[in-house]
Order: C-alpha cells, then structure tokens, then sequence
C-alpha cells in the first residue's frame, strides 16, 4: 500500500473494504422469533402487578374467613359437647 | 407525508408495550447493527450474538427511551458500542481474529498476481483500522459502511459536526502514518532477506 496516498485515494480504498455485509435470513428470523419469546417473558406490567396483589389479598382473606369459620365451629362443639356433660352429671346429682 | 424521525420515535415510545413496533424497529435496524458489530469484531458468529445481545437489551430498556433529541438509531448503536467494548476487553487476552471473511476472493481470476496484490492491501489496511482506537473505528463504519452524514455520526457518537470533522481527518492522517511504519518495516525486512540470499 502506498503509503503517500491522497485523502481521496485513501477514501476509496476504504470504500472498497469497508462494504455493507448481509446477515444471513435464518439469522433475522430466529433472533425475531427470540425476540417474541423474550418479549413474552419480560417484566410485568403495572397493572399485572395490581391484579397479582388484589388476587392474593382476596385469597388471604378468603382463606381467614374460612378459617375463622372453622375455628367457631370447632369451639360451638366443644361447648356443646361440654354443655351435654355438665347437663348429663347435673341430673345424675339430682337422682 | 409522514416524518420518517417523528415515525421512528412514535414507534421507540409504543414499543415498550407493542411487540408490532418493536418489531418494525428491529427490521429497520437489525442489519445496520449487525455490521457496525461485524466490522468491530472481525467474525459473523460473535456479530450475531452480540447482536441479538443489543435487541434484548433494547428491549427490555425501550419502555424508558425517551425522546431527548437524539434519534432512535443512536441509542441502539451506543448500546453496540458498549457491548462491543466490552466484548473487547473480555478477550483482551486472546489472539485477534483477522477480518478477512468479506475480503475472500472465490472466483477464479485471469490476474491471480495483481489481485493477490490487491488482496493483500486490503488485509493489510484492514488490519490498521482494526488498530485504531475504537471511536476512530466506529467513525469509519458509520461513514462508509452506513454511509451517514458527519451530523448523524455527530448524534451517534455524542459530539458536535465539527468534532467528527476533525476525528476524521485525523484517522486519516494516523491510517496514513501506520500505512507508512508497515511499508517501512516490510522493505526493511525485504532488504535483510536479500542480503541473506545475495
């Protein structure tokens, strides 16, 4: 390469190599199809974040109610069942 | 008729939320990343995948573009270039690739010296502008490669006309100097080859 080469020479040696080159199209494709699936998995969104939130929230309470119900439950039975005996040895002192 | 620059950035603000104008971004710019990466990095295999680096990293990142008067193209090439840069440094410690993929000659030629010649100028500029610094090789690739004004490379690089103007002739001038050190080298080394023969 000569090495005293004008500013137009030099400009049209680099014209020369420096081309466009093109990508394959398998390339194109699959990177946008990665792209889509990447696209799919990406942070969520606000209101996704909200309808997260009010979905556990409603579980949670939901879930309390159905537990306090059970726990009512389970005390109005033992105070039946305590209530019957107490009844039960009350009659037995009277006879 | 539309603004293609007000176009592009109407498609920058939906494509956080519209994988459609993601998509017509990644098609408008897909291929000038890729040779931008492509004549940074020597090898199409390390192009593709620093290149679908860029795109998954604008993408996650495009909701918060906005627009501060500098086109979309230029986010995307300063998201290459640092990527790039990095990629750089990762392999500081390996042997450079020579770019000599796009340069191959397949045809036969009814020449074969003078585009042997010609063939090993090419390499042997090549190889110099892969020793500039990396805003000097960036500045070449958007000029040539892309073919964009000093006022857009201006945008890309975040500096003014007149810096790029000035960037440029001095890569010449460095391209210049470096061409002339290899040229003495080479006769130098010639002329101890011929005294050992003679």
């Amino acid at each position: 390469m000569d090495a005293n080469l004008s500013t137009k020479q030099l400009e049209d040696l680099l014209a020369d190599i420096l081309v466009p080159v093109e990508p394959s199209v398998q390339f194109i494709r699959r990177l946008r199809a990665r792209l889509v699936t990447y696209h799919g998995r990406g942070p969520l969104s606000s209101w996704m974040v909200i309808v997260v939130i009010a979905t556990v929230f409603l579980l949670a309470v939901t879930s309390i109610g159905l537990v306090i119900r059970f726990f009512l439950g389970w005390v109005s039975l033992i105070g039946i069942i305590s209530n019957r005996r107490r009844m039960k040895s009350e009659v037995r002192v009277a006879t | 008729m539309k603004d293609p620059a007000m176009d592009e950035m109407s498609l920058a603000q939906r494509a956080g939320s519209d994988p459609e104008a993601f998509g017509e971004l990644y098609e408008r710019h897909v291929r000038k990343i890729y040779n931008y990466i492509y004549y940074r990095t020597g090898n199409v295999h390390d192009a593709e995948d620093l290149t679908e680096m860029v795109f998954q990293r604008a993408l996650r990142h495009v909701g918060k573009f906005e627009d501060k008067g500098v086109p979309f193209t230029a986010w995307l090439y300063r998201i290459a270039h640092n990527l790039v840069a990095n990629w750089h440094r990762d392999r500081s410690r390996r042997p450079v690739v020579p770019l000599d993929q796009h340069a191959a000659v397949s045809e036969v030629s009814a020449y074969p010296e003078s585009e042997a010649m010609a063939l090993e100028e090419t390499e042997l500029l090549m190889t110099i502008v892969r020793q500039l610094p990396p805003d000097r090789q960036q500045l070449l690739i958007l000029k040539f490669v892309e073919h964009m004004s000093n006022a857009e490379i201006g945008d890309v690089m975040d500096r003014s006309e007149g810096a790029v103007k000035s960037l440029y002739h001095r890569t010449l001038n460095a391209l210049r100097v470096e061409a002339k050190r290899l040229e003495e080298e080479s006769s130098a080394a010639r002329s101890v080859n011929d005294e050992k023969a003679g």
